[in-house]
């Protein structure tokens, strides 16, 4: 036993070591209560997101347009003055 | 008041925000345990040895002028409700001493040899010292003016906790990186100093049950004197590290108005009561000069590294608060008469009331701390 820490705990913060855990836990995926990230229900997220984004190109109400305010892509109805 | 003294455990965690956030738990822990762990340690015996023989209530009647020995447990005679109630207010200032320590040592010192120390400065260090002065022992009857008059805690907790926090660090070393291979020190920027800010508030918050609770009875009319004083002292500290640091960076350096502020509290801690509200501004004033001098002494020419700069505010202020009585204690309370009075004997008995408190928390914590060091090897597991 001694009074200091190790240099790898010093390093790596005592919280992670001594704690078990850091005080400011970095949000990485979902986690499950047994602690290991679900990465199936990740995968199933996104083949369903996929899934939408298809149907609703599809659409033909729907048009593809850059939204400055989003700052990204979105499927917009298309406005009733272009549609004549 | 005794609630609001607690609520100063959560200012000390709070200030943990001048860490690196990898520690933050770690530091957070330490306050947590100093208030249950330190509490039961002052529960089963540190209460008895301080205030045995003190007559202060009912069941404290055994003791001598070196060390107490009634009321362990709070059983028998001290089984009442005024006892019951004055160990309540007694336990939260013994559990903050520890806390002070804990700033110094952070992020570096292992769990089990924090536990030691909480274990040894709530059963043994501070109720011993806290004893002679509260506990009816020697310091406290000696022959010159008023005999050593400490309010609420200059030298029984800041001066106690404050040099065993250097002691601690010093025997500990610097953290990785703190200094240069030429000496000259780095700053390990804290992660959060929005937490700082709040963690001051909250203690001077609770620094107004601290001081004004230690009348022990809310009917003493001195009450407005001292919460006024603790105030001032405080503004007047914050205000100092204001102008200095704006005057000397450039910038308006938020932890150092923190501390200034902090410093002015340590200082006005011993004085509240006996003092009028312009030696207030003048304690405050010089607490915060005092301080960063003391910050620049131990990191810049001593090499003590004091992450949350525990030594400069509460060892140095400490020491500076009780000599303060001397100076402008105005003998309007408690018949405390300064150097203003004419009158220096008053003086004399808190400089050794400091210089005792001094080397007893330096010889205790060298046993301790560098026992420790050499008898289990500098780096562990």
């Amino acid at each position: 036993m001694g009074i200091r820490v190790s240099d790898l705990v010093e390093f790596e913060g005592i919280d992670v070591h001594v704690h078990g855990s850091p005080c400011y836990p970095v949000e990485e995926g979902l986690v499950s209560i047994s602690g290991e990230v679900v990465e199936e229900q990740r995968e199933i997220d996104r083949e369903q997101l996929s899934i939408l984004e298809k149907a609703i190109s599809n659409d033909a109400t729907r048009e593809k347009i850059y939204s400055e305010k989003l700052g990204r892509w979105v499927y917009a109805l298309v406005k009733p003055s272009k549609k004549k | 008041m005794l609630f609001l003294v607690f609520s100063m455990q959560a200012g000390f965690a709070f200030l943990g925000g001048f860490l690196r956030q990898k520690n933050m738990l770690s530091y957070m822990a330490h306050c947590f345990i100093d208030s249950t762990f330190g509490a039961m340690v002052f529960f089963f015996f540190g209460f008895a040895f301080m205030f045995g023989g003190s007559k202060l209530a009912p069941g404290l009647e055994n003791g001598n002028a070196w060390i107490g020995n009634d009321g362990f447990m709070l059983l028998g005679g001290s089984y009442d409700v005024q006892t019951i109630m004055f160990w309540l207010f007694q336990m939260v200032f013994a559990t903050k001493t520890v806390s002070i320590i804990a700033g110094a040592v952070a992020e570096r010192l292992k769990f089990g040899a924090y536990l030691i120390y909480s274990f040894l400065v709530c059963g043994l260090i501070y109720p011993i010292y806290g004893h002679w002065v509260w506990g009816g022992g020697w310091l406290s009857t000696l022959p010159f003016g008023a005999g050593v008059k400490d309010f609420a805690g200059c030298a029984c907790v800041h001066t106690i906790g404050g040099v065993m926090a250097f002691v601690g660090a010093w025997a500990l070393g610097p953290r990785k990186g703190k200094y240069n291979p030429d000496g000259s020190p780095n700053a390990i920027p804290g992660h959060n100093i929005a937490y700082m800010v709040i963690g001051t508030f909250i203690l001077a918050f609770g620094w107004f049950g601290f001081n004004a609770g230690s009348t022990l009875a809310a009917t003493d009319l001195r009450i407005s004197v001292i919460a006024t004083n603790t105030f001032i002292a405080a503004a007047a500290g914050a205000t100092v590290m204001l102008f200095l640091t704006w005057s000397m960076t450039g910038y308006i350096d938020v932890p150092y108005i923190c501390n200034g502020a902090l410093a002015g509290l340590v200082a006005i801690t011993a004085p509240c009561a006996y003092v009028a509200p312009w030696a207030a501004v003048v304690i405050g004033v010089l607490a915060a000069l005092i301080m960063r001098g003391s910050i620049w002494l131990v990191e810049v020419k001593m090499k003590v590294d004091d992450p949350l700069g525990a030594v400069a505010v509460h060892a140095a202020n400490g020491m500076w608060g009780m000599l303060a009585v001397g100076f402008f204690a105005d003998g309007t309370y408690g018949g405390v008469s300064g150097l203003i009075t004419g009158s220096g004997w008053q003086l004399l008995a808190q400089f050794i009331g400091t210089v005792v408190a001094l080397a007893w928390a330096f010889a205790w914590g060298c046993g301790v701390f560098f026992y420790s060091k050499i008898s289990y090897g500098h780096q562990g597991v």
